[in-house]
C-alpha cells in the first residue's frame, strides 16, 4: 500500500492538553484573545539567517549588474524557459519523493522569512519576475516574459506572461506584482534590501508592471531572482491581512495565514507543515506551465548529516540535501546511491574589525591584517576539515560570479608573516574570535576556530575563542563586541552587488560598519566606494565586470573579511531521480526532479 | 496516607513557581537580545518596528511587570507564544509531547524490563560470566553517549542488516494514523490498522534501546546490589533451609524486598528520559519535545524554552511525587514518619 504523508498537527489531543494545563497551573483554558498569532516579525533566527540577509544600509547601497538588460536579450533566453503547459500529457509520479534535510524553515511567507531552505520552498509554491537559467548565470523570463529597461537602469519595465495563473486558477496581474513588491519593501525585513530602491510601481494594464527606482541599478532585474520577491496573489493576501503600506512592518498579520497556505502561481501548492518536523507540497492542480513531474513531494528533518545519509541508504528518502564530504565517503559505492560534487557559490570567512579595540591585545591595523592573512593555510583548512571537497576564495565575491576573474588568493607565507608581525612591533598577540557553534556547510565551526588558532599560534597570534549560540554570536557581531568573527555567506541571487554592499568598506555595508568599530564610524575604502558606485550604474555588462574586479582588488587590500574556503556541496540521492541540481537562487529546483522508475 | 499524598501534593505548585521565577530571571539575563529572534536585522534598525515589537511582547515593561504579567498569563493556561512557530506554546508543547511520551515509555520499558531481568540474573550467578557480562553490559549503557550507540545501531541494525527501520516514528512515505491520543502505536491500533501499528513499533525499537541502555545500566547494578544483599539476609537463608525451591527464593522472597531502592532509579528516570531525550530525538529525527528544546535555545525563543522548563520541572516533580508515594505504599514505615 502507498501512503504519502498527510497534515499531522496534533489538535483535539485532551489528555495532552491536560498535561501541558497542569504545567502551566490552569484551572481553565480561558487564555488572553490577543493577536499573538498575527506577529508583523519575520523569523530573522535560523543559521541561515545571517548567511542570506544583507544588512539594511548595504542594501540600500544595492546591486548593479545584469546579465540582460534589454527586451531583445529577453527574447533570446526563452529558449531557457520552462515549456509552456501542455495539459495532462505528462504523465505524473504520484510515488512521494522525500527529501532529508535539517530545515531552518520557521515561516512560509515568503516576504519574510529568510533561509536556505526558503529558497527552494518558496520558489516551488511562489514564482519571480526573472528566472535562472541551469548555467546558473543567464536569467530568464519566468512570469515575466519580457522587460524593458531604459538607459540609466531606473525603470524597469515587465511585461506579464498572458496565461499565468494563480493556483486559484486567477490570473496573474500586475497589481500582483506591485503589491508583493512594496510589500516586501514595506515589511523593512532583511530581504528588502532587493526591492528597496523601488519608489513607484505602476500598473497601465494588468499585463504590464512598470518599476521606477529612486537610484540607477544595473542589477535590478538580477535582484527580481531571488527567492525572496516572489509574486503572490494580492486578493487572496490582502484577504488574510497581508498589505503593502508603508506600515506594513506593524500593521501586516498574514504570516500565520501564510504558514498554513500559499497563494502561488508556482508549480506546486502547500499541502502541510508542521514545523521542525516535515512540510508536504503538492502538484499545483492550475500550473501555467507542464505540471511538476512529481505529484507530492515532502521535506523531512533529519538533523544530522548522518541520519540523512541513512535515510538515503534505507531507500527513506530519495534525496539527503545536506551530507558533508566526509559523511558523503560512506556513501561511495553504494548501491542505488549516486553521490557528486560540484562547486557552490558558499563561503566561510573570517572578519577583521580594526576599529575594535576590545579582545585584542594589539589593534589589527593593516600589517596585523596583512600578517593574518597570509599565516592561514587555507588548502589546509580545506584538507582538514572538507576532505579536500572545497575551493580557496579570494574575496567575498564568489568564483564565478562578475567580477571575479583575476582576483588572486593570496600565498601562505608562515615566514613572512612572522616578519610582517615582528616589523609591526607585534609579540604575543592575543585576539578574542566570536564563532557560532553551528556546522555550515559540512564545517563545524568549533573545529573551524580551533584549527585557525593552531595555524595562528605559529606566527604568535593567540587566539582566544569565544563561542556562543548563533543568535547570541549574531547580536554581539552586530554590536561589535569581538575584533574577529567567523561566519558563512551564501548568496541571495546571481550578482555582485551584494557582496561589494555587504563586505566592502562602503557606506552601508556591515563589515564598514564593523571595522570602523561602531555603526556611526564606518570606515570607508574611497576606490571601492567609487568602484561600487560605478557598478551600480553601469549598464554595460562587461563594464560592470571591469568595476566590481576593482571593488574585489580593493576588497583584497582592505584585508577586513578573508575568506576561508568555498565548500563543495554534495549532491546525493537515490540513482533512479533525475534532475538534482545545484541553483544559485532557489537552490534545488523541485519540478525539475523527476524518476526514472 | 491521604493526608501524605496531599502534604506532598501541595508542595508542587510551589516548587513550580520557583522554577519559573529561576528561570525566568536567567533568561532575562542572557547577554543577547530577545528582539533578534523576532525581528530582521532590518527591522531591528527601525525604532518603531522594534518599539511595536517590545510592545507586543511586553519588553517594554519593567523586569518585574514582565514576571507578573507572565505569572497571570500562566494561570490562565497562557505561556505565550513562540517567537519561531508564531504558535502558542502550549500547542507547540501539546504536538510534540506524545512523541516524546510515546518514546520514553518505551525506553522505560527497555530500562526496566531489562534492567530487572539482568540484575536478578547476574545476582544469582554472583561472580560468574554471566555476572561479568551483565555487569559489562550494563556499563557500557551507563558509558556510552547516544549520539554514539544510537549512530552504530541504526548503522548495523537499519543500514547493514536492515532488520529495523531509519530514523521517524514511521517510514518516509506512510501516513501517520488519525490523531486521538498522538501515539501512534495506540491509534493505528485504535484505527484497525495492525500494519502500521507494528511499523510504529519497528521504529520504535531503536530509539527506545538507545535512549533506555543507560537507565538501563543504573537499574541493572541497584537490582543486582539489592538483590545480593536481600539474598545474603537470614530470611532467605531460613527460607532455603525450609526447603523453598530456588525460584521461590529468587522471585517470591529475595525479589520483591530487593525492588525498594529500585523503585527510586525507576521514578527519576522517567523525568529524565523525558528531559533527556534531546540527543535521541535528534538522531532519530524523532519530532518531540526534544527537537523542540534544541531549536527553542538556539534560537532564543525565551517563551519557549520557558515552556520546556516548566515542563521539564513538572515531569521532575510527579515523578518525584509518584516515587514517593510508590515508596509510602512499598513500606509503610515511610509514611509513618
Amino acid at each position: 500500500m502507498t501512503r504519502y504523508v498527510g497534515n499531522r498537527r496534533f489538535r483535539g489531543r485532551g489528555w495532552a492538553a491536560g498535561l501541558v494545563a497542569v504545567a502551566l497551573v490552569a484551572a481553565s483554558c480561558g487564555g488572553d484573545d490577543d493577536d499573538d498569532n498575527a506577529e508583523s516579525t519575520a523569523a530573522a533566527t535560523d543559521t541561515a539567517t545571517e548567511s542570506s540577509a544583507a544588512e539594511s544600509a548595504s542594501a540600500t547601497e544595492a546591486p548593479t549588474a545584469t546579465d540582460s538588460g534589454t527586451a531583445s536579450e529577453t527574447a533570446s533566453a526563452e529558449s531557457s524557459a520552462p515549456a509552456e503547459s501542455t495539459g495532462s500529457a505528462v504523465e505524473v509520479d504520484t510515488t512521494p519523493l522525500i527529501i532529508a534535510r535539517n530545515m531552518d524553515l520557521t515561516s512560509l511567507d515568503p516576504h519574510r522569512a529568510v533561509c536556505d531552505t526558503c529558497q527552494f520552498i518558496f520558489t516551488s509554491l511562489y514564482q519571480t519576475l526573472v528566472g535562472l537559467d541551469t548555467d546558473n548565470k543567464t536569467l530568464i523570463p519566468n512570469l515575466a516574459e519580457s522587460w524593458d529597461i531604459n538607459d540609466d537602469s531606473t525603470v524597469y519595465t515587465f511585461h506579464l506572461a498572458p496565461d499565468a495563473v494563480f493556483s486559484d486558477g486567477s490570473p496573474v496581474e500586475s497589481k500582483d506584482v506591485a503589491f508583493s513588491l512594496m510589500r516586501l519593501k514595506n515589511l523593512k525585513v532583511s530581504l528588502t534590501y532587493l526591492v528597496d530602491d523601488i519608489v513607484s510601481i505602476d500598473t497601465p494594464d494588468p499585463k504590464t508592471a512598470v518599476v521606477t527606482l529612486g537610484v540607477s541599478n544595473a542589477e535590478f532585474l538580477n535582484n527580481m531572482n531571488a527567492a525572496y520577491p516572489v509574486i503572490v496573489n494580492s486578493d487572496v493576501a490582502i484577504e488574510n491581512g497581508a498589505t503593502d503600506a508603508e506600515d506594513a512592518d506593524v500593521s501586516d498579520t498574514a504570516e500565520p495565514w501564510f504558514i498554513e497556505n500559499s497563494a502561488g502561481s508556482g508549480p506546486y501548492v502547500l499541502q502541510s507543515f508542521t514545523a521542525g518536523d516535515e512540510i508536504t507540497l503538492a502538484a499545483n492542480p492550475n500550473y501555467w506551465r507542464a505540471p511538476a513531474p512529481i505529484a507530492t513531494i515532502t521535506v523531512k528533518q533529519a538533523e544530522t548529516a548522518a541520519a540523512q545519509a541513512q535515510m538515503l541508504q534505507t531507500g527513506d528518502a530519495d534525496i539527503a540535501m545536506q551530507i558533508d564530504p566526509i559523511t558523503a565517503r560512506s556513501l561511495e559505492g553504494v548501491d542505488g546511491v549516486t553521490v557528486e560534487s560540484t562547486p557552490s557559490f558558499n563561503f566561510l570567512y573570517i572578519l577583521l574589525a580594526p576599529g575594535i579595540t576590545t579582545g585584542t591585545s594589539h589593534p589589527l591595523d593593516d600589517d596585523v591584517r596583512q600578517a593574518i592573512r597570509k599565516a592561514i593555510d587555507y588548502q589546509a583548512l580545506i584538507d582538514t576539515l572538507l576532505d579536500g571537497k572545497a575551493n580557496t576564495q579570494a574575496t567575498p565575491i564568489p568564483n564565478g560570479f562578475p567580477g571575479s576573474d583575476g582576483l588572486t588568493m593570496t600565498e601562505t607565507d608562515v615566514e613572512g608573516a612572522k616578519q610582517m608581525l615582528t616589523d609591526a612591533g607585534v609579540t604575543d598577540m592575543t585576539l578574542t574570535l566570536g564563532y557560532p557553534t553551528i556546522n555550515a556547510y559540512g564545517v563545524d565551526f568549533g573545529q573551524l576556530a580551533q584549527v585557525l588558532q593552531q595555524q595562528l599560534a605559529e606566527v604568535g597570534v593567540n587566539l582566544e575563542l569565544a563561542p556562543d549560540t548563533f543568535a547570541v554570536m549574531i547580536d554581539k557581531f552586530r554590536s561589535q563586541q569581538y575584533p574577529s568573527n567567523l561566519l558563512y555567506w551564501a548568496p541571495d541571487y546571481y550578482g555582485s552587488a551584494q557582496y561589494v554592499g555587504y563586505f566592502g568598506l562602503v557606506d552601508g555595508a556591515r563589515a564598514a560598519k564593523n571595522a570602523g568599530g561602531s555603526d556611526d564610524t564606518p570606515l570607508i575604502n574611497q576606490a571601492e566606494q567609487d568602484a561600487y558606485d560605478a557598478a551600480r550604474a553601469a549598464s554595460d555588462p562587461g563594464e560592470r565586470d571591469t568595476l566590481y574586479n576593482t571593488a574585489g582588488q580593493e576588497m583584497l587590500k582592505d584585508n577586513v573579511v578573508i575568506p576561508l574556503l568555498s565548500p563543495d556541496l554534495m549532491l546525493t540521492y537515490r540513482s533512479n531521480v533525475q534532475g538534482v541540481t545545484y541553483s544559485a537562487c532557489c537552490n534545488l529546483v523541485l519540478d525539475h526532479l523527476k524518476r526514472t522508475d | 496516607m491521604r493526608r501524605y499524598i496531599i502534604g506532598r501534593a501541595l508542595t508542587i505548585p510551589i516548587v513550580l513557581l520557583g522554577i519559573v521565577t529561576v528561570a525566568f530571571l536567567i533568561s532575562h539575563v542572557v547577554p543577547a537580545n530577545p528582539l533578534t529572534s523576532v525581528l530582521s536585522p532590518r527591522q531591528m534598525e527601525n525604532p518603531e518596528a522594534v518599539a511595536a515589537a517590545e510592545a507586543k511582547y511586553g519588553l517594554d515593561k519593567p523586569l518585574v511587570q514582565q514576571y507578573f504579567i507572565y505569572i497571570g498569563n500562566l494561570l490562565k493556561g497562557d505561556a505565550g507564544t513562540s517567537f519561531v512557530t508564531k504558535q502558542p506554546v502550549v500547542d507547540d508543547l501539546r504536538d510534540r509531547l506524545p512523541a516524546t511520551l510515546e518514546l520514553t515509555i518505551a525506553a522505560m520499558f527497555v530500562a526496566v524490563v531489562g534492567g530487572v531481568l539482568i540484575g536478578v540474573l547476574v545476582a544469582i550467578r554472583h561472580n560468574k560470566l554471566t555476572d561479568h557480562a551483565g555487569r559489562f553490559f550494563s556499563l557500557l549503557g551507563s558509558s556510552i553517549p547516544v549520539y554514539w550507540s544510537g549512530l552504530v545501531l541504526l548503522l548495523i541494525f537499519s543500514v547493514h542488516l536492515g532488520w529495523l527501520p531509519g530514523p521517524g516514528r514511521l517510514d518516509s512515505r506512510s501516513v501517520a494514523p488519525p490523531d486521538r491520543t498522538g501515539f501512534y502505536t495506540i491509534d493505528s491500533l485504535l484505527d484497525g490498522d495492525v500494519a502500521l501499528f507494528w511499523e510504529a513499533v519497528r521504529h520504535l525499537i531503536l530509539p527506545a534501546v538507545v535512549l533506555g541502555w543507560g537507565v538501563m545500566g543504573t537499574v541493572t547494578r541497584i537490582v543486582r546490589a539489592s538483590m545480593l544483599d536481600v539474598l545474603g539476609q537470614d530470611f532467605v537463608r531460613t527460607a532455603r533451609a525450609k526447603g523453598a525451591r530456588e525460584s521461590t527464593v529468587v522471585f517470591k522472597h529475595a525479589f520483591r524486598n530487593a525492588m525498594l531502592p529500585a523503585l527510586t532509579i525507576v521514578g527519576f528516570s522517567v523525568a529524565y528520559l523525558i528531559t533527556g531525550a534531546v540527543l535521541t530525538e535528534s538522531i532519530f529525527s524523532w519530532p518531540g519535545i526534544g527537537q523542540y528544546s534544541v531549536k527553542a535555545a538556539q534560537t532564543l525563543d525565551f517563551p519557549a524554552i520557558m515552556g520546556v522548563c516548566l515542563l521539564g520541572g513538572l515531569v521532575f516533580l510527579v515523578a518525584n511525587f509518584a516515587t514517593d508515594i510508590g515508596y509510602a505504599l512499598a513500606d509503610p514505615r515511610i509514611r509513618l514518619s
